[in-house]
């Protein structure tokens, strides 16, 4: 490399504190939209299940419009376009997870749709024969089978929602990448600083994954199997 | 590649049927397979003359699908010689063929000249039924599209879906896809067909008609090697019927032999099946 | 702060021009992206499915660490790090795509094995028991089928690289974002500007992922077994 330079990490290992702090405020903001992704995507999956024709529709358009947006136009048409728009005194932190969450919402209702649709019919057939009523063959027949399902699929969406939290960096939530760019424009050490933050993404999903090996296995214990798939998300093969 | 690799010539055929009635034209010797701790075959021996209809019975996991998957090497055995029409094709050969091209070549010979009958069938979807026979005539065998082309109207014909040459197997029964495995398997005119449980998977109103022609099939002087579960058919259209369990080949003999089968583990299987 | 916000649509009317030249900027760094994608994936998913050991290990690792670590994390990288490291002057432009085509390259490489072990194995056994060579085998049998399942989940891909390229205003590419960026700051209407741009975005992700889903139901109706 006749233009090159030697590498140096000592500033990486100087700031390796605030590295981790930035980390953990990613994986905090990841995990706040998540929820708020789990519970919106419950509601607009029962909506799609809907009997009304109209509520049905709306749940449609919903998790189609999420799953069709780019985070980076969601979050910059929030933060910088409704905010003011509307008049709202949005802090960077909130516009960010409510958009992160909002397309969360959008795969999760797919995920927990495909799980609850995923029970075969004579499964219904079978409660409501024996005396069940309707919401008790939800609850205690069909529901318990979702897992399989729906638990290595929203692995693999907190995987996504990990990694897309990286763009909020962009209208300066304090999280891992606006962390880095920061650090790295006042050491000039960007090579070293973006591989160490490449370096803990990685670490961070695959811990993540593991995680979720570990309770697959669990609940395997306990009886309930598991579709075994791979923990990296977005399979361009199952998105729609 | 590609082209004319496998001898199919018409006169060698006629030749080897009047001379060699009494030669084998398959000798399995010593075959054993295992996978990891489960001894799939136990060194089994069998060999079948020119000719000859063999019916293989035994229960599930007694080996006899491997058994017949090691005749093409579909499988391959771990020991064991496997001598067809004079030339070992066995795992003690594979060491001697030095290049992967040499394996390969032989391989492709081997399989040229046996035809098999899959339990799923196995058709190509992406394919219409005359293009499923088609395919190995051009592709294994040499011949001109046009003489392919001819060769599978008339193999379909033979089996009954004559008409079905230009449909797609999503669009056919169950039957009708075995038929037309059928005709793939006997259009280069193998010296040896294997059915491996080829009515099986088919709906009990559609195994008749398979059988049909299965027994056809023998009728014309065939020789075939037949795992299956049907056991009239055994008893009917077998020349020898070989019982299998656990690996090892337990007792065979003309059907007639079963009426009075030797080994207790006979007499338990062809009891419990209803037979005897 | 801002209750008294004027709403104006005709800057959309009187910017439709440069928008567009943005989109079709964008466009054509999502196609640059994914021929890149459609060759270096291929090459993956062979070294991916070799007989070699260690050959597979390093393309499954590539793959992997490819798919964990953020676009964005990664075009910084590229186009900040590297690049200065290096010391060589990279182009926005060029850095977007090379960005794109490396994540499109480890995605692609698990559509086109996912398509190619997708295919039944009677069917390799089929193939083989009429004495086609492995070549021929593959050529004829395994590749068309394959070529049928990969296609919707190809598509998949590009829409993903699509809005992937949506972040590459950040890098100063000059694409639809940015263009709504530059002009908002003059005529203070964000909101217009980025919802004109967010709804074009979504109208093309939603129409091409209809293409995939018409043609994967289409094409997936020529594979079953039984009618």
């Amino acid at each position: 490399m006749p233009n090159g330079r030697a590498l140096d990490f000592g500033p990486v290992l100087a700031n390796l504190d605030a590295l981790l702090v930035a980390l953990a405020i990613a994986m905090g903001v990841a995990l706040c939209a998540f929820a708020i992704g789990l519970v919106l995507g419950a509601v607009v999956a029962a909506g799609r299940l809907s009997r009304n024709t109209v509520i049905r529709s709306v749940s449609y358009a919903y998790t189609q419009a999420f799953r069709g947006v780019a985070l980076y136009v969601l979050v910059i048409w929030v933060y910088f376009g409704l905010a003011i728009a509307i008049g709202l005194n949005l802090t960077a932190l909130v516009a960010g997870i409510v958009s992160l969450g909002l397309l969360t919402s959008g795969y999760m209702s797919e995920i927990i749709r495909a799980g609850l649709v995923s029970v075969a019919a004579g499964q219904r057939e079978a409660g409501l024969a024996m005396g069940l009523t309707r919401s008790q063959v939800t609850r205690y027949i069909i529901v318990p089978q979702t897992w399989k399902v729906i638990l290595p699929a929203s692995v693999n969406q907190l995987v996504d929602t990990i990694k897309d939290s990286a763009i909020l960096g962009v209208i300066g939530v304090p999280e891992l990448l606006f962390e880095t760019q920061r650090l790295s424009q006042m050491s000039y050490r960007p090579f070293e600083f973006y591989t160490a933050a490449a370096v803990l993404y990685l670490a961070m999903v695959l811990i993540v994954a593991w995680g979720g090996r570990v309770l697959e296995r669990r609940l395997r214990r306990e009886g309930v199997s598991t579709v075994t798939v791979s923990y990296f998300p977005k399979q361009p093969a199952g998105s729609h | 590649m590609g082209t004319k690799i496998c001898p199919s010539e018409q006169g060698t055929l006629q030749v080897t049927r009047s001379s060699g009635a009494c030669s084998p034209i398959l000798k399995l010797e010593g075959i054993k397979k295992s996978y990891g701790q489960l001894d799939v075959l136990k060194n089994v021996d069998l060999s079948v003359n020119e000719g000859e209809v063999v019916v293989m019975i035994g229960p599930s996991g007694s080996g006899k699908s491997t058994l017949l998957r090691c005749i093409n090497l579909l499988t391959v055995p771990d020991a064991g010689s496997i001598v067809f029409r004079g030339k070992d094709y066995g795992p003690n050969q594979i060491k001697d063929w030095r290049s992967r091209r040499a394996f390969e070549r032989s391989l492709v010979q081997l399989r040229c000249d046996v035809g098999m009958v899959f339990q799923h069938f196995n058709l190509f979807p992406h394919m219409t039924a005359g293009e499923n026979v088609m395919l190995g005539l051009t592709r294994a065998h040499g011949v001109h599209a046009r003489e392919a082309r001819r060769i599978a109207q008339e193999q379909l014909d033979q089996v009954g879906v004559g008409d079905k040459f230009s449909a797609y197997p999503r669009n056919l029964s169950g039957g009708q896809q075995q038929r037309v495995a059928i005709a793939r398997a006997i259009a280069p005119k193998p010296h040896l067909m294997l059915f491996d449980e080829a009515t099986s998977a088919l709906d009990p109103e559609l195994v008749a008609g398979v059988l049909a022609e299965m027994r056809r099939l023998a009728a014309t002087g065939m020789t075939m090697i037949v795992v299956t579960h049907e056991m009239r058919f055994a008893f009917e259209v077998a020349d020898r019927v070989v019982f299998m369990a656990d690996g090892a080949v337990v007792e065979q003999g003309p059907p007639a032999h079963f009426k009075n089968p030797q080994h207790e583990r006979t007499r338990a299987f062809l009891s419990a099946i209803g037979v005897a | 702060m801002n209750a008294t916000y004027q709403f104006n649509w005709s800057v959309i009317d009187a910017h439709m021009w440069p928008m567009l030249v943005g989109l079709v900027l964008m466009i054509r760094l999502t196609i640059v992206g994914m021929v890149i994608s459609l060759a270096f994936g291929l090459i993956l998913a062979l070294m991916r499915m070799s007989a070699a050991r260690p050959v597979r290990v390093l393309a499954s690792g590539v793959i992997d660490v490819v798919r964990s670590v953020p676009l964005i994390i990664l075009l910084f990288w590229l186009y900040y790090g590297l690049a200065a490291q290096l010391g060589i002057a990279m182009q926005a432009f060029t850095a977007g795509a090379i960005a794109l085509g490396i994540t499109g390259s480890a995605y692609m490489a698990e559509v086109y094995r996912g398509g190619l072990e997708a295919v039944e194995s009677g069917q390799r056994e089929a193939a083989a028991a009429m004495g086609l060579t492995r070549a021929v085998a593959f050529q004829t049998v395994v590749l068309p089928q394959a070529a049928r399942l990969v296609v919707a989940p190809t598509i998949n891909v590009f829409v993903m690289l699509l809005k992937g390229a949506t972040i590459m205003s950040t890098i100063g590419v000059a694409d639809m974002i940015f263009v709504a960026r530059q002009v908002s700051l003059r005529t203070f209407t964000p909101f217009e500007l980025y919802t004109f741009a967010g709804l074009v975005l979504i109208v093309i992700t939603l129409i091409l992922a209809a293409i995939g889903g018409v043609i994967e139901r289409r094409l997936s109706k020529g594979a079953g077994r039984h009618a």
